[in-house]
């Protein structure tokens, strides 16, 4: 949308008409920041705020009550290794005394038996109320949704990390180019003008045309 | 913002922009011309002449201090453990207590000193001067144009260069010293490395490097794009392809190389240090165990794959680092045989032809992997078929000198000399081709001597020829000839003494990152001329330093003569290509006359002519048209 709105202000621009530029600007800088906001205030934080944990291979039978792996199987899906969800005694990360986790099971793992629960849901589904008790020594490797967590979250982050700072980088050109000065180079030049703010929208085209590709890998797949 | 403001084809802006919008060829050199200030002129310029001479200087002062670190490391490896004399006194108070105590060099500081060895060298040196120097300061001045496409993205990339190079010189001071895993930070080495109480999380010596590398990149990535745009877009009326000097070819193949060789080894740096400062695993495989302790991470990722990604820049970087000076010492060979270069056409598309070649070879540099048969042998092939077009291209220049009346002066005594160290360098790279011979030559001293005869006595040699060549246009003065002679014969010398005996060190299994130069280890013992392969590492070093003193010469020279040298007129060397008809040093705009070009560029001896050289805004005259109809084809070029 916020590439629509550019081009609509390089072409009142071109039209000479500055007030409507400066409103077409200003929806696309808007634009930017509400994407980014619920990058860093919404998405990222609620992954940090997750924990996952993979079970040794030799301790999945006795996390089957989780895991659901014969119903898994049954449906030829591939095994589950992990049990997620919100992590109550968070000092369990670190605390070498504390002997196990305590995990606010995430649906697939409250009721993994559930047909619903076979495919990954595109919408956030919020961990449940029901408590897991997950044994350090059974795990493999448990930590928090950070990059570190695993191949998707490592790919996920450095992603959206480089398009966030993209979309940073043209949001920031961007709001020079709506601030007062802006309009004295359009008083001394109107046609200067239109052309930064061509240049500046086909980085914004592009970087638009990277998140049509980046979310389907990401969000859909 | 730079490169949003300066597509702009209207200078219209007349306080800011003045001139430094190239008007379209044919409009005439920059008229009007608003004087600027000093800091503009000459710090912050968008004048390519100016942006050229600023990456000369950085590049040959990190030329000369990437050589130091060197001739730091041949103490070490020709007297090892033993205390560095004077120096060694100072060295702990500039880089830190840790390095040398007792003016001993610990081996962390060695591997820091290789590592950063390599990379100054490369990327700080080699490429800022061979491509953007000499590219910026001579191609827009050979094809006629008043200045690059784009001065402020010019601009931009001399600035991100010099970011980079101060977060390199940087990372040598905070805790731990620079990088320490090689010049190619191979994981899972790096990945590891530089951790721990002693470090700083992020400014530590290996994420530092990385992170100038980002920058030393995307100011690379800047200038191609620029080059690119400027040889297509401003070259002067009448100047076709086949027209164009030589070294224009070789810059514009070079930008190619640059622009789509580098965006993975970005890609593959920014993975790095993700793998290093967010702990995830791009480059580290699954069960990773680091001192007997298995490593808290997720694993999955494949060392083998940062490999492929460096070696998809480093090799095409190798031709970035040759490419120019062929370019350089074809200039000065057809200029000073006063001949026309011989099979212009067939050099100019055994350019293209490495160019595509060079990104199909990069795992040559991988025998050892394990890659697979298969694999190698499709990269033996296609390394061998890159020595086709190279082979070719010497060849030409062997011929070019071949019946020319010869001038030995400075330019040319280094254009000569380039030849035969290129060839020697080129040879024996051929064993290092087989996937067998390799096998045991791989990270030895001879792949040491076989790229330093490309890069020192072949590519700085070529520099140091353009350097005396081109710089009676950059100052109106020329270089003093003795002393140019004084620098030239035992830097040609030295650099023989120190890289011929590697070939033998390294047949005799010398590995190259050994760090008492051989002492500890059992060399298959035999002797050459009396000296075991440890001990030719003392002969060596001590040609290294009277390299280094040789270069006295070179810098005094060079400084002197901007204000003492002698005075010449604007076509010293009676040269033909376009910049000779420029004035010396070129103004604001670059040419009086906006040149057009009649001919090709190298018309020398010319029959019929009262001088033997004719330059490339000379029209054909009446005469001349009938008798070219029955004149060798070459001459038209």
């Amino acid at each position: 949308m916020s590439s629509v709105t550019v081009v609509l202000a390089w072409a009142a621009l071109k039209m000479r008409k500055y007030r409507a530029y400066w409103w077409y600007m200003l929806a696309t800088i808007l634009c930017g920041v509400i994407f980014l906001t619920v990058k860093l205030v919404y998405e990222w934080p609620q992954k940090f705020e997750h924990f996952g944990a993979y079970i040794k291979p030799e301790a999945l039978e006795k996390y089957e009550l989780y895991l659901g792996n014969k119903h898994a199987a049954e449906k030829g899906l591939p095994p589950r290794l992990e049990i997620s969800g919100h992590l109550h005694n968070r000092q369990a990360l670190t605390d070498p005394n504390i002997k196990e986790y305590e995990v606010g099971l995430d649906p697939v793992n409250a009721d993994p038996t559930n047909p619903a629960m076979d495919r990954p849901h595109f919408f956030y589904v919020p961990p449940t109320e029901k408590i897991g008790k997950i044994e350090k020594a059974d795990v493999e490797r448990a930590t928090m949704f950070l990059p570190t967590h695993s191949a998707y979250f490592a790919s996920y982050f450095t992603i959206t990390g480089l398009h966030g700072m993209h979309v940073l980088g043209g949001v920031l050109v961007f709001i020079y180019m709506w601030l007062p000065v802006s309009k004295k180079l359009y008083q001394h030049n109107p046609e200067h003008l239109a052309n930064r703010v061509e240049v500046a929208g086909l980085f914004w085209h592009f970087v638009d045309l990277v998140w049509i590709f980046v979310f389907p890998l990401f969000y859909l797949l | 913002m730079d490169a949003s403001a300066s597509l702009e084809t209207h200078g219209q802006d007349r306080h800011q922009h003045e001139g430094e919008h190239p008007p379209s060829p044919g409009s005439g050199a920059a008229g009007e011309h608003h004087e600027l200030g000093w800091w503009r002129k000459y710090i912050f310029s968008t004048d390519h002449k100016v942006i050229g001479i600023q990456y000369g200087l950085c590049g040959l002062v990190f030329l000369f201090f990437g050589f130091s670190l060197m001739m730091l490391m041949r103490w070490q490896l020709a007297y090892p453990g033993q205390a560095l004399p004077v120096l060694g006194k100072w060295l702990p108070y500039v880089f830190g207590p840790n390095t040398m105590p007792d003016g001993k060099m610990t081996s962390e500081f060695y591997n820091s000193l290789g590592a950063m060895h390599g990379t100054i060298m490369i990327f700080m040196g080699v490429v800022p001067v061979a491509f953007a120097a000499f590219g910026n300061f001579v191609v827009p001045l050979q094809i006629g144009a008043p200045d690059m496409t784009f001065p402020k993205v010019n601009a931009a990339s001399f600035w991100a260069f010099g970011v980079g190079g101060i977060i390199m010189l940087v990372s040598f001071f905070v805790p731990g010293g620079a990088a320490k895993s090689g010049w190619t930070s191979y994981t899972p080495l790096a990945a590891i490395a530089d951790k721990g109480d002693a470090y700083h999380p992020f400014f530590n010596g290996t994420t530092l490097w990385l992170v100038g590398f980002i920058f030393l990149i995307s100011s690379s990535l800047l200038g191609a794009i620029n080059f690119i745009t400027t040889i297509i877009q401003l070259r002067a009326k009448g100047l076709t392809w086949m027209r164009l000097p030589f070294f224009v070819w070789t810059q514009f193949v070079t930008a190619f190389l640059l622009l789509l060789a580098f965006p993975p080894l970005e890609a593959a740096i920014v993975m790095q240090i993700m793998d290093r400062v967010a702990a995830t695993s791009f480059f580290l495989p699954t069960g990773l165990v680091v001192n007997g302790a298995a490593l808290h991470i997720s694993g999955g990722g494949s060392p083998i794959l940062w490999q492929h990604l460096f070696w998809f820049l480093g090799h095409p970087e190798v031709y970035v680092l040759i490419l120019p000076a062929f370019g350089i010492v074809a200039e000065i060979l057809a200029n000073n045989s006063r001949k026309p270069l011989w099979g212009y056409k067939s050099i100019v598309f055994s350019v293209l032809v490495i160019g595509f070649l060079s990104f199909v070879v990069w795992a040559h540099h991988m025998w050892l992997t394990g890659m697979g048969s298969t694999v190698s042998a499709f990269f033996q092939t296609t390394t061998l078929l890159i020595s086709i077009p190279s082979v070719i291209i010497l060849s030409a220049f062997f011929i070019s000198l071949w019946g020319g009346s010869i001038r030995f002066n400075v330019p040319m005594l280094f254009a000569t000399a380039f030849l035969p160290m290129f060839g020697i360098g080129g040879l024996t790279g051929i064993p290092l081709a087989f996937n067998s011979a390799d096998l045991y030559l791989h990270d030895t001293y001879y792949i040491i001597a076989h790229f330093h005869y490309i890069v020192a006595p072949g590519t700085i040699f070529g520099l140091f020829a353009g350097i005396y060549y081109w710089y009676p246009k950059a100052t109106g003065r020329i270089m003093n000839e003795f002393w140019g002679k004084v620098h030239f014969w035992p830097s040609l010398i030295c650099m023989n003494v120190i890289f011929l005996p590697m070939f033998l060190q390294g047949m005799l299994g010398m590995h190259r990152r050994w760090y008492d130069g051989g002492q500890g280890w059992t060399l298959s013992g035999e002797h050459i001329w009396g000296l075991s392969g440890f001990q030719w590492n003392s002969p060596i070093s001590w040609a290294a330093w009277i390299m280094g003193l040789a270069q006295i010469p070179f810098i005094i020279n060079f400084f002197w003569s901007i204000k003492h040298g002698k005075k010449v007129n604007d076509n010293p060397w009676e040269a033909t290509t376009l910049e000779w008809t420029a004035p010396s040093p070129p103004p604001h705009g670059n040419f009086i006359v906006t040149p057009v070009a009649y001919r090709g560029p190298y018309e020398y001896s010319l029959p019929g002519r009262e001088r033997d050289f004719t330059m490339q805004n000379e029209p054909v005259e009446a005469t001349e048209r009938t008798r070219r109809k029955t004149a060798e084809p070459v001459l038209v070029g």
